[in-house]
């Protein structure tokens, strides 16, 4: 009975993604809003070292269907990210990875590179035995802005609040599928609040084997208005492959 | 001559005594007759590594570490089979009288040798009691207290602990027994049929790699 609760709960809440004009963004200064659609396909591995202890490679790539040709490239996002994840005790977890982040230069149309270490702190629960909640905490500390960005003075340090739920289906003890529906909030702490974004996204987890698994999922993205830029809204649909050896 | 006669008999008196002791020991016991991977035996507060040969007493608990299966053979000729990151306990050891195990986590697989007169044949998990009569059967106690049983042969009377409701759970059929619910109705569960039931090293590779555990640890998934 809780399981279709809580897929009826998600049934409303996806058609409230995609077409989430009633979500408010407001902030000073707003123009006007664009809206985009944009693609995104990420690949992670994930390496068991240790039983508590993950290594990570993850490559990300995004494309924005967008009306203005000149800054329509391919891609509009390049990013790499590896590092490590440690499970410190059953409820909590640290990431610590450094991410290559190469972003499309809206003025020039070229890709700009920025260095950005980060650290994850994820305290994580189960409520009931087929549902994980996670509050995952992301402290980015970005170094370098790229060649064709004023070059950074101090370093730029931004959070990332996600709070995820996921529902894990299983079949006696084998895992079918899970399905998960998650905020996120992009805070910059000691720059300009315009670079600020909140998405909300829902997905779905298909184990293909017992290492890899496929995960779709669609997102709306919420941009402040940055310089000349309106705010704008991004429908992205993604595709996630995951290996987890 | 009395001298000769009183040594005499303190000296069949200890003999006699450290005869039963030993009888009595030889009881109570089981031996280790496989060991993969490494294991340990906690006897009063001492800490013993397991090797093939070691004796096991009432009262003894066995650990086993990842990767790792002991089987023991009890004095009654029934055996056990410890899987990997288990703990059970040795509770009561009797060659004509109960046996008693206590399964504080991980896996067990127990053949156990028909029973005959005040013989039995428990095990045990928080609040889940599992009694047998000459059968080969499995009890796995997960992280959260949530126990399964399946049957290979054989019946094994289920209760729990402050009920009166018990299950008859027959070959081929398997329950859960989820803390603070109801024991459910034995049914055929098809991860079952992945078990490894060998007992004995001469079957073949004796260890069983379902993992349960890992199946159910949904905060060690990492999609992102």
């Amino acid at each position: 009975m809780k399981r279709y609760i809580f897929a009826t709960f998600l049934l409303i809440i996806i058609p409230n993604i995609l077409f989430a004009d009633h979500i408010p963004f407001n902030h000073p200064g707003l123009i006007g809003q664009d809206f985009t659609v944009a693609f995104q396909q990420d690949l992670r591995i994930f390496y068991k070292v240790h039983p508590d202890i993950k290594l990570l490679f993850e490559t990300q790539l995004k494309e924005n269907i967008h009306q203005d040709s000149a800054f329509n490239k391919f891609p509009e996002l390049l990013t790499f990210r590896v590092g490590g994840l440690f499970r410190l005790h059953t409820n909590f977890k640290v990431g610590a990875y450094y991410q290559l982040y190469n972003r499309r230069n809206f003025n020039t149309g070229n890709l700009n590179s920025e260095h950005i270490p980060m650290i994850d702190l994820i305290p994580l629960f189960k409520l009931g035995k087929f549902i994980a909640f996670e509050l995952r905490l992301r402290n980015e500390f970005n170094f370098y802005s790229g060649a064709e960005q004023s070059r950074l003075k101090t370093l730029w340090y931004s959070v990332k609040v996600r709070p995820k739920f996921t529902y894990y289906v299983f079949d006696e003890i084998e895992f079918k599928m899970a399905t998960f529906l998650a905020y996120e909030i992009y805070i910059p702490i000691n720059y300009d609040s315009t670079h600020m974004e909140h998405w909300i996204y829902y997905g779905l987890t298909f184990p293909l084997t017992k290492e890899m698994s496929l995960s779709p999922y669609a997102a709306m993205v919420f941009h402040r208005a940055v310089g000349t830029l309106a705010a704008s809204k991004t429908l992205l649909f993604g595709l996630g492959l995951t290996f987890d050896f | 001559m009395l001298k000769k006669l009183s040594l005499m008999a303190i000296l069949g008196l200890i003999l006699l005594v450290s005869s039963n002791a030993d009888l009595s020991a030889a009881n109570n016991s089981g031996k280790v007759i496989f060991l993969k991977g490494s294991a340990k035996l906690i006897r009063s507060g001492s800490t013993i590594t397991i090797s093939k040969g070691t004796t096991v007493l009432q009262g003894d608990t066995v650990v086993t570490s990842s990767g790792s299966t002991v089987i023991i053979r009890l004095v009654t000729g029934s055996k056990v089979k410890i899987k990997a990151n288990s703990k059970l306990s040795f509770s009561k050891l009797s060659k004509n009288k109960a046996t008693n195990l206590y399964l504080h986590k991980g896996g067990v697989f127990a053949k156990v040798t028909k029973l005959r007169g005040k013989q039995k044949f428990n095990v045990r998990s928080v609040s889940t009691l599992a009694g047998v009569r000459g059968t080969h059967f499995y009890m796995h106690t997960l992280k959260d207290n949530d126990i399964w049983l399946c049957v290979n042969e054989g019946n094994v009377e289920v209760s729990e602990s402050g009920s009166k409701s018990k299950v008859i759970v027959k070959p081929g059929k398997g329950i859960s027994v989820k803390q603070n619910e109801n024991i459910e109705k034995p049914r055929a569960y098809k991860w079952t049929k992945k078990l490894n039931w060998k007992m004995s090293a001469d079957e073949g590779d004796v260890e069983d790699t379902v993992d349960l555990d890992g199946a159910y640890d949904i905060l060690d998934r990492d999609y992102d």
